[in-house]
């Protein structure tokens, strides 16, 4: 199994690819306002933009996201959640 | 009969219909070295990306093509400035080969970096993106589409536009195309093909080496001509009739009796003789085929004393699917100010393409009616008749 890096830098690296996501659509979200806790859709960032994160959280870590556990993700934590599951599968 | 009552354009040559009659007029060239990164050669490409005025959260989901539609669409629309109701005007949009840059980039990142491709790549790759991306910048709720037959593609548009006109199913139709070809992959493949000018594009001329990719898009809104009487609309000029015909021959070789009838059928349904014909925007590539073929379908059609003939795909480069628009619209731009287009890049005459082609320098001249030919490979052929607006 390869290392899983700290959730502290899932979380600040998944952050940084929303608000990356954002800026490209002309939303301006800032790092500091977002947190595990903080839902994409409370920033104007609607499913084909969620699906592009999850596009850009899965080639930045080179994994493949579950489906089934990312849907629904609309908030940080659970991304994170995805994006850890996928991690520890991989091989 | 139909008007067209706004004309945008986005070219190399500048940005804006007015831009394009300009450097056109001037017998300038968008023509210039290509960066090695898309295999060197030459190309009518931009320097910079244009921008648009259209949000970044639908550009974000747009290929360059949809964004190039997007801006020449608003211009022509700015210029109309239409009374209809959103859901009485539609689009029609001609493609030829569709978001190629997002295709090339999402292989180069799946193939050359085993990474995922873009997460857009469907929806922006989709040949029908440029006509949904019009319709949703743009707010059109009419009968909205695009239409592909390579380098006629936009000049079908037009006439496709036409139809949902007579058919009462709109008010008012955007009708015109886009190209964004440059792509290091596609322009591979068209290398391949060994008919790409190595210096530029010399339309007719003697030493012409073969076509030159252009990119762009051109956009024509067109009324029923009562209508747009009625609502006093400026008129730019009409567009009396249009021809189109199918080779059913070669994939990519032209066929001389085709294109002949094409602009046949066109002079019948305008009601016109060739004689009433003044000017010609050739589809004139630039290759050895093409353009002979054409000059001698010309002759067929006009007999020993044709119209002025002239191709401004030396000013553009072929735009592919943008191409039917962007000469339609230069044909405009001349009908409405009383100039012929040169044809750029004129060596001297082929004994092959006996034509006058206006080599070099635009002439004043006061134009009536003109003819704009599209000729495509798989032998899909359009020709339209406009006129100037009384």
């Amino acid at each position: 199994m390869a290392d899983i890096p700290s959730r502290a830098d899932l979380v600040a690296g998944v952050i940084d690819i929303v608000v990356r996501m954002a800026q490209e659509r002309g939303i301006e979200i800032h790092p500091e306002q977002l947190s595990e806790a903080s839902n994409v859709r409370d920033f104007d960032l609607d499913s084909m933009d969620q699906v592009a994160i999850l596009n850009e959280i899965e080639d930045a870590w080179r994994v493949t996201v579950d489906d089934d556990a990312a849907r629904g993700g609309n908030n940080i934590g659970s991304l994170v959640d995805a994006l850890a599951a996928a991690l520890a599968a991989k091989p | 009969m139909y008007a067209i009552t706004g004309v945008g354009a986005l070219s190399p040559l500048g940005r804006g219909a007015g831009a394009l009659f300009d450097a056109v007029r001037a017998g300038r060239s968008a023509i210039g070295p290509l960066p090695e990164a898309l295999g060197g050669g030459v190309g009518a490409a931009f320097v910079e990306p244009p921008e648009s005025g259209i949000s970044k959260r639908l550009t974000a989901a747009m290929d360059p093509i949809a964004r190039y539609a997007c801006i020449a669409a608003e211009e022509a629309l700015g210029q109309a400035r239409l009374d209809a109701p959103p859901e009485r005007v539609g689009a029609v949009i001609g493609v030829g080969i569709g978001g190629i840059r997002t295709t090339d980039e999402s292989y180069h990142r799946l193939y050359g970096q085993d990474r995922k491709p873009d997460a857009l790549a469907i929806p922006k790759i989709m040949p029908s993106a440029p006509a949904s991306a019009v319709s949703m910048a743009l707010g059109l709720k009419g009968p909205s589409f695009v239409v592909s037959s390579a380098c006629a593609s936009s000049a079908h548009a037009v006439i496709e536009a036409m139809h949902w006109l007579r058919l009462g199913a709109a008010d008012a139709m955007v009708a015109g195309g886009a190209e964004a070809p440059f792509a290091y992959g596609l322009m591979m493949a068209w290398r391949a093909m060994h008919i790409m000018a190595p210096d530029t594009c010399r339309p007719f001329s003697i030493d012409r080496k073969g076509m030159v990719m252009g990119e762009g898009a051109a956009c024509l809104v067109i009324e029923r001509l009562a209508d747009a009487k009625a609502r006093g609309a400026p008129i730019l000029a009409l567009i009396l009739g249009a021809g189109v015909t199918a080779d059913a021959d070669h994939l990519v070789k032209p066929n001389r009796e085709s294109i002949g009838r094409a602009m046949r059928h066109a002079l019948a349904d305008a009601g016109l003789a060739p004689g009433d014909i003044q000017y010609i925007n050739a589809h004139g590539t630039g290759t050895s085929l093409n353009d002979a073929t054409e000059a001698a379908a010309v002759r067929d059609v006009f007999g020993d004393a044709p119209p002025v003939v002239s191709s401004t795909k030396g000013a553009t480069g072929h735009t592919m699917g943008a191409a039917g628009a962007v000469e339609a619209v230069i044909t405009v731009g001349a009908l409405h100010g009383g100039w012929i287009p040169p044809t750029a890049n004129f060596l001297g005459p082929d004994p092959e393409c006996s034509l006058d082609c206006c080599p070099g320098a635009a002439r004043t001249a006061t134009l009536e009616v003109a003819m704009s030919n599209s000729f495509a490979f798989g032998g899909l052929n359009a020709s339209l008749v406009l006129g100037r607006s009384a």
